[in-house]
């Protein structure tokens, strides 16, 4: 099932964390994030970051983690992937 | 229903209480319920007021009160320790059961999901059911959220003088006092809150409901409630973890209002968990 699929946790994570669970709904691992959506600000990054440390029970820290990292929801979603993995 | 705020002397000063009492009848229950903590707290404040509201219309006696350095408890949050807020919450719950032969129930919103937890673990018996909503499941990650208010401005910048929530978190084990948000963070607070694990706490034989608040529900518990719900039933533990469909109303930019929470804590409270 596709929201088992941790692109598709991710995905609801963005679509909780930004307020806009249908329009997430709709985004793929080309959707561009930081500077494309205008909810995609530095709160919400924060918001993103702590809602995927307390689903997955991982730690991010700060040092890992950049500009790219948010760049589209496939790239998120492979970073959290390697965490995960970890 | 009626609201009667007021002080009662805790361990180290005087702790503000909102008690919500069922107009007349007989009173079906006793609740305590431990909020949240920093700005969770002050977001969710009328959500946790509007759901006690409920179950006091529903026929139990609901108390929540603000911990020690925060609200409007007295001190100040530099000299809280998490030892000293269970301590208070533990007498809160006496005075609570005083009131009526019962067993205190317990819920906790987030953090305070942390340290419901942890109360019902040291009352035993005396404590009744254990309700979860959108429980943080380490202290670690309370400190983390904390600490990132701060660190969230230099997230994406670079040089020896950004600061990091890692970085902040080693100034705390050294001992210094930080100031966060306007907050005054202290080290053992820090310190203790980093020993809370839920996956740690065994909350004991009693009915724990565990109710995940999202907006889009998945139906599926996420990993890490997962991880702390199997090894709570591993346990021996019955536990039943639910949806809820509502804002993250404890971190929404705008403050958000969460209807179902108050009637769906009613329904469940004292039933038996299967």
């Amino acid at each position: 099932m596709a929201t088992d699929t941790t692109l598709g946790q991710v995905r609801r994570i963005l679509g909780e964390a930004l307020g806009i669970p249908e329009r997430a709904a709709g985004y793929g691992s080309d959707t561009a994030l930081l500077g494309a959506i205008p909810e995609f600000d530095s709160m919400a990054v924060v918001t993103v970051l702590t809602m995927v440390e307390e689903h997955f029970d991982v730690e991010i820290s700060d040092d890992e983690v950049d500009a790219e990292t948010f760049a589209t929801l496939g790239a998120l979603a492979d970073f959290v992937e390697a965490k995960i993995a970890a | 229903m009626r609201v009667e705020p007021a002080f009662e002397q805790g361990a180290r000063g005087r702790i503000f209480r909102i008690r919500f009492e069922p107009e007349a009848g007989s009173v079906r229950g006793c609740v305590l319920c431990v909020p949240a903590f920093g700005e969770e707290m002050n977001k969710s404040r009328h959500v946790v007021a509007a759901a006690a509201r409920d179950l006091a219309a529903a026929g139990f006696v609901v108390e929540v009160a603000d911990l020690y350095g925060c609200g409007d408890s007295e001190g100040s949050l530099a000299d809280a320790t998490i030892e000293g807020w269970l301590e208070d919450l533990a007498t809160q719950a006496r005075r609570l059961a005083d009131r009526s032969s019962a067993a205190v129930h317990l819920i906790g919103l987030r953090a305070g999901g942390l340290l419901a937890t942890a109360l019902a673990a040291r009352l035993g018996d005396s404590a009744g059911d254990l309700v979860l909503w959108q429980p943080v499941a380490r202290g670690r990650q309370v400190l983390t959220d904390f600490l990132r208010l701060r660190a969230a401005a230099g997230l994406f910048a670079s040089g020896a003088a950004r600061e990091t929530a890692d970085g902040l978190r080693e100034r705390l084990r050294a001992g210094e006092c930080l100031e966060v948000a306007g907050y005054p963070l202290g080290p053992e607070l820090a310190s203790g809150l980093e020993g809370l694990s839920l996956v740690e706490i065994f909350p004991g034989a009693r009915n724990v409901r565990w109710i995940e608040i999202a907006r889009a529900a998945s139906g599926e518990p996420t990993p890490a409630v997962r991880k702390v719900v199997d090894a709570w039933r591993g346990r021996g533990a019955r536990v039943a973890v639910e949806p809820l469909h509502g804002p993250p109303f404890w971190s929404a930019a705008e403050l958000e209002d969460c209807p179902g929470l108050g009637p769906r804590t009613v329904a469940r409270l004292e039933g038996a968990v299967p």
